[in-house]
């Protein structure tokens, strides 16, 4: 087993928050993993993205590679990435954010389309979740990290100013979580 | 599986995720680090501002200094009292460095020196690059002198390498580099934070440290009576030949059964398996020389190795210079290919693969 | 008859010739520091920092640990000492090339840092060691081996004034600038050497004192000449005098109390 999970969005949109927690939850779970920040021009103009690495081994190249899935939170980073995801991907997709009418030019990579910034503010009351129901779509859909592994790591935070956030992050987890259920739901009922 | 990724299988301990920067930084400390001096630069800041609140809890001195060239003589003054003294930097920084590198080699005062190597040459920028390995391993600054390298390539040898780096500087009384790189120091992964052992500080015999009960003593790099300059470089030449039969280290993976070689450190030798791994998977017997030390150069392992297996792809993060201590340490017989990038492109292992392919 | 010795060479300068010219300012320097360290009783503890220039083997005259720095390093190598160890006494010796051109970021930084340390700064306006170049306190209008026909203050800005300057950084208790051209002043140069010493022993700051000093060899000049030279050409130029003392402030306010004043003294 080895996956290799792009995050990327824009500067604020807490995106190595997400990064840091998935890698945290890997090892959480007894995997090896590794978490790598984007260098590059990706770093300037506002966005930001990580790798992070999943294997049940060694792992090599913590760095960017061909990732088999991603959260993608605005269109930049939509546009830029898409064109190179393995075949075969899934794709979380803020669709807040990114034009989901004309986006996909691909039809060998299964995307999920997300309103997260919406349902963030609906759900948690605060965009800065937009991450959070993201990772709870994508937890959702992708079955290596448990939700609970995640919701354990977050009760472990002690920092009295940040347990109010903690709530409203599994509150936006669990909306996330749900809007994909009901999407697949009301898909197998037509 | 292992406890933790690269460099820890048999550690006990728990695992936590962690910056290869923190990691090295937090080894530094418990490695007994007693003093840091050093100057901003990315990509490796986190090792100051980490250390600017951790060194005072163990009531040692953090002092952010007004440029390089003053960070490596602090260093030279502190550890010149027996303490344990390190700094990090990267390209420009370390350049800057060099004379200060060259008077602790010459005045036999140990010490760390950590560079987070950036991409140059010039201001260059902040991407990864193996591009140092030449000042690095070859001295640096002026004059015939060496400092020891030691090459981590996992946030797990970042923790334990300080350890180990202050070990052998003051064994040898002469200063240690750890070659990391921007990959190694950005990259998150889990690492077991305890050190294997406990400082253990050599008894002091040459340290300044007041005159007491004892003949004054002086430090320094300048003999300008008779032959005493050659002299004095003997005496260091004669520890470098120790440091050469004593220290080389390199770590081989599935060399057994190999056909083809490949030889990296670092950030490179890591993308250097996964390449490996995709070329497993197609059949191909690949394997890796990974050297730990880069100097001295573990290369009279890498010839018997290479009696064996004759077919070497030396991959960097450079246009080749660790090249030149393979190409020193194997015979004719051997086929040496080279696949590097130079300083702003990071191989992938896809590109390896097709290296290997050509091997 | 009881013969009493009333003058001899100090215990931590060791005995011997010096490689300085005769005539040098550095000797009577030499001297004077080795005096406060027997003074102050530092032998134990003391460091001395040597430079690069004329004063770099002073590890051979004066009888405390030393250490030799790169050319301008000497305070960051004094710094990491001091940091490292503050119960040892660091004093750097320096010269106008190594304090004041090529180590004036760590000079400024360091006694910005208001670091305990004791500096000696030897003035002589010209490079001695490499030959008589052009320093950062060539006068106006001196000549030296790369200003032969006089430094010109248009093209190579004016001498440097280093007491002066020290005394405006807070880190600095102590600053003076003295001469050693003779007894009189030697004795001035002495009490202000003492006092440098005294702001680090107190934990006041940095102590800094100047010194106009004679490079017979490089003025080209008989020892009286260079001597003369000092007293009119560089007091002109650099006037002697004491320009920072919080050191005083600092002793008042940090006295120990006068005995019989402590509450509970029985």
């Amino acid at each position: 087993m080895h996956h290799e999970w792009l995050l990327a969005g824009f500067g604020g949109q807490g995106i190595l928050f997400l990064g840091d927690l998935l890698a945290q939850a890997a090892m959480r779970q007894g995997l090896q993993t590794t978490y790598m920040p984007t260098y590059g021009v990706a770093m300037r103009g506002g966005t930001a993205n990580c790798i992070v690495r999943l294997s049940d081994g060694p792992i090599g190249s913590p760095l960017f590679e061909e990732p088999d899935a991603a959260i993608i939170l605005n269109q930049q980073s939509f546009t830029k990435f898409l064109p190179v995801l393995r075949s075969g991907s899934l794709i979380i997709a803020n669709s807040s954010m990114i034009d989901a009418e004309n986006a996909n030019t691909r039809k060998d990579v299964h995307i999920v389309y997300v309103p997260a910034t919406e349902l963030a503010r609906e759900a948690a009351g605060t965009e800065r979740a937009t991450n959070m129901i993201a990772l709870g779509a994508f937890l959702a859909v992708e079955n290596t990290l448990q939700e609970n592994t995640i919701e354990q790591i977050m009760g472990e935070e002690r920092n009295p100013s940040k347990q109010k956030l903690v709530q409203t992050n599994k509150t936006a987890i669990q909306a996330g979580m749900a809007y994909v259920h009901k999407l697949a739901s009301s898909r197998n009922g037509a | 599986m292992s406890p933790s990724n690269h460099g820890a299988a048999a550690r006990p301990g728990t695992r936590k995720l962690v910056q290869g920067n923190i990691a090295l930084a937090e080894g530094a400390v418990r490695a007994g680090l007693n003093c840091y001096f050093g100057y901003p630069i990315t990509p490796q800041n986190q090792i100051p501002e980490y250390l600017s609140w951790r060194l005072p809890e163990t009531g040692g001195v953090f002092l952010q200094a007004e440029s390089e060239l003053a960070s490596i003589n602090m260093v030279l003054g502190a550890a010149a009292t027996g303490a344990r003294v390190m700094t990090s930097s990267s390209g420009p920084g370390i350049s800057l460095m060099q004379e200060g590198i060259s008077f602790l080699a010459g005045s036999q005062i140990p010490c760390l020196i950590v560079d987070v190597m950036r991409c140059g040459p010039g201001l260059g920028g902040i991407k990864p690059t193996q591009a140092d390995y030449y000042q690095a391993t070859r001295g640096g600054g002026h004059g015939d002198y060496r400092t020891i390298v030691l090459a981590p390539f996992s946030a797990q040898e970042m923790f334990d390498f300080p350890m180990r780096a202050f070990d052998l500087a003051e064994h040898y009384r002469n200063p240690v580099l750890i070659l990391s790189d921007a990959i190694l120091g950005q990259l998150k992964e889990p690492a077991v934070l305890e050190p294997a052992g406990i400082p253990r500080p050599l008894p002091n015999t040459w340290a300044l440290t007041g005159a007491h009960n004892r003949p004054a003593r002086n430090l320094r790099s300048m003999y300008l009576s008779g032959d005493d300059q050659e002299i004095h470089n003997n005496v260091l030449w004669e520890k470098y030949n120790r440091i050469e039969q004593e220290l080389p280290e390199a770590e081989q993976i599935e060399t057994d059964d190999a056909d083809i070689l490949i030889v990296a450190f670092g950030s490179a030798a890591r993308i250097a398996l996964s390449a490996i791994r995709l070329a497993r998977e197609e059949g191909l017997r690949v394997g890796l020389f990974r050297p730990v030390t880069l100097y001295p150069y573990p290369g009279k392992a890498l010839r018997e190795l290479t009696s064996r297996v004759n077919r070497v792809l030396v991959v960097e993060m450079n246009m080749g210079q660790m090249l030149d201590d393979v190409r020193l340490a194997v015979t004719d017989e051997v086929r040496i290919h080279f696949y590097g990038r130079p300083g702003g492109g990071v191989p992938t292992p896809h590109d390896i693969l097709a290296k290997i392919k050509e091997c | 008859m009881v013969m009493k010795q009333v003058f001899g060479r100090p215990e931590t300068l060791c005995d011997g010739a010096t490689h300085y010219c005769g005539g040098c300012g550095h000797g009577v320097a030499h001297r004077l520091v080795a005096e406060a360290l027997d003074h102050f009783g530092l032998h134990d503890k003391a460091v001395g920092v040597a430079p690069a220039g004329c004063s770099v083997m002073l590890y051979d005259y004066f009888d405390v640990d030393t250490i030799e720095s790169a050319h301008g390093r000497a305070l960051a190598v004094a710094t990491g000492m001091k940091r490292a160890n503050p119960s040892l006494f660091v004093f750097t010796y320096q010269g106008d090339g190594d304090l004041a051109s090529i180590g004036m970021c760590e000079t400024i930084h360091t006694a910005n840092r208001g670091e305990k340390i004791t500096v000696v700064f030897i003035n002589n306006a010209v490079y001695g060691m490499t030959g008589g170049q052009m320093a950062p306190t060539t006068l106006p209008g001196q000549k030296t081996t790369t200003t032969p026909l006089g430094r010109s203050t248009a093209t190579e800005g004016a001498p440097i004034k280093m007491a002066e300057l020290m005394a405006g950084f807070d880190g600095v208790a102590y600053s003076e600038r003295v001469a050693v051209y003779d007894a009189r002043h030697v004795l001035r140069a002495r009490k202000a050497i003492y006092r440098a010493f005294e702001s680090q022993i107190h934990q006041a700051g940095m102590g800094f004192v100047e010194v106009l000093s004679p490079c017979v060899t490089n003025l080209k000049m008989s020892p009286e000449k260079a001597q003369a030279w000092v007293a009119e050409e560089m007091c002109a130029a650099f006037p002697l005098g004491l320009f920072k003392d919080t050191l005083s402030q600092y002793e008042k306010e940090n006295a120990p109390a006068v005995e019989g004043s402590d509450a509970h003294a029985s």
